[in-house]
């Protein structure tokens, strides 16, 4: 889903999904099927959206592993 | 990215650290932010050396990694190392030691596995190996359990049958309640936690407030957020008030994220115990997956050892995880246990109290840890912004 390797550290110095706190990203693109494109720093990744409401382009959402969880 | 500046502006830091002095009176008051997202902000910003003395930030167990115990870990290791299973993990996991070494020495040894960003992850390589048994190992407080809940869903909804769940997924608000049961702590107050908060919302913590008389504020992560939020308590103590408020409200609502409750009202049910590191047996502390879904339960599945394993004796990440010890006090920080050789869970994930002390330098030979700086750029090694 996330491009790069080990553990993704380098975007805010701790790791995107062990430590128990969400991460910004835009929405790029939404499916039909329940996801959405958004950017995450330099990286692109597919996401689940079911948990939030409707979500348009350039919206920012919080996002924990893989899922946006609110949108801001 | 955008609005982080004037999250971080020194002379705002300064007037809060000022308003923060004069409130508490020289008092000293003890907070303890439960996150380990707020303890990592905490040592990356140098926040203790803005607040004045009197503040004595305690760090909680919410760090997910930290508070999983070595049998559980053991327990991933016999999953993993069976034939034919693909086992797919958060990064952290495969660092944290066991009984028997980590998932990492599982590798080495043959075993097949495999880090992942996202649950959904290992959903997507069960699908493309339907030879194989995946399974993913859950772990994390509210704030993960979501994923894991629509995981479940999907895998139900497509019929995936070769993936399955290792649960070990906890909840926060049990955690605090055996921590203020604790006879060896007594706090003031508590900065709660953001994201997990933006899941349950703002009633679960009325009984801190209303039962036990200690104010707490939700709060966010930038450095701002946490010294607001240290204000808004050291307020409330001031006036002899004790309230739930939200610090965050950029992003918690106060009845949080109802779709993700009822994700995961419909996914997992209470385990009637479960053992956190540090805290011990915690009744009604942690989640497994519903009966109904027993076909994606790995610990249905397959068999387990399910021994309870006492931590190595030199290490005292129990007593840092309940706040009693600060981590440059154990007596095998930085010396027998590093980030880079770990003994205990806190100096493995980069949200442990212990990794967040020793990865930004804020220890000192001796006394309150840090240099007499004020800073709000990021210190020490991995020092990238947001």
């Amino acid at each position: 889903m996330f491009g790069g390797g080990g553990c993704g550290s380098e975007l805010s110095g701790r790791c995107v999904t062990c430590g128990d706190e969400a991460l910004e990203a835009v929405v790029l693109e939404v499916g039909g099927d329940g996801t959405a494109l958004v950017a995450l720093g330099d990286q692109t990744a597919e996401i689940d959206v079911s948990l939030v409401a409707e979500l348009a382009q350039g919206d920012r959402v919080l996002i924990h592993g893989g899922v946006a969880l609110a949108r801001i | 990215m955008k609005y982080v500046d004037e999250y971080r502006d020194p002379a705002l830091a300064q007037r809060i650290a000022a308003e923060i002095a004069q409130l508490s009176d020289r008092r000293t008051l003890k907070l303890m932010e439960v996150c380990g997202g707020h303890t990592h902000t905490i040592y990356k910003h140098g926040l203790e050396e803005i607040l004045p003395r009197s503040i004595d930030l305690v760090h909680g167990p919410g760090c997910p990694v930290c508070v999983l115990p070595m049998g559980r870990i053991d327990d991933a290791i016999a999953i993993a190392e069976r034939e034919g299973v693909i086992f797919a993990t958060f990064g952290d996991m495969m660092r944290v030691p066991g009984s028997k070494g980590s998932l990492l020495d599982a590798r080495a040894r043959g075993a097949d596995v495999r880090f992942v960003y996202s649950p959904l992850d290992a959903l997507k390589l069960a699908r493309q190996h339907p030879e194989r048994e995946v399974v993913f190992f859950a772990i994390g407080f509210e704030t993960t359990t979501p994923s894991t809940a629509v995981t479940l869903l999907r895998a139900r909804a497509e019929g995936v049958r070769n993936f399955s769940i290792f649960c070990n997924h906890v909840l926060v608000i049990p955690a605090i309640k055996a921590i203020l049961d604790s006879p060896d702590l007594r706090l003031d107050g508590f900065i709660g936690p953001g994201h997990v908060s933006m899941v349950i919302g703002m009633r679960p913590y009325e009984f801190i407030a209303r039962e036990r008389g200690k104010p707490v504020v939700i709060s966010g992560f930038e450095p701002l957020d946490i010294l607001q939020s240290v204000a808004m308590l050291v307020r409330q103590i001031s006036a002899g008030r004790a309230e739930v408020e939200n610090q965050y409200t950029r992003v918690v609502p106060p009845e949080g994220n109802l779709r993700a409750l009822e994700a995961m009202a419909q996914t997992m049910e209470l385990r009637p115990t479960f053992e956190w590191r540090g805290l011990g047996m915690i009744a009604d502390s942690a989640l497994k997956l519903r009966p109904e879904f027993a076909p994606w339960d790995a610990e249905q599945r397959f068999a387990v050892p399910g021994v309870r394993v006492a931590d190595p004796s030199a290490c005292q990440c129990g007593e840092v995880l309940r706040g009693a010890l600060k981590p440059w006090e154990c007596k095998v920080f930085g010396t027998a246990c590093t980030p880079e050789m770990p003994l205990g869970t806190c100096m493995v994930s980069s949200e442990g109290a212990c990794a967040a002390y020793f990865n930004y330098g804020r220890f000192p030979a001796g006394g309150r840890p840090g240099a007499a700086t004020i800073e709000l750029a990021p210190a020490g090694r991995g020092g990238a912004t947001v």
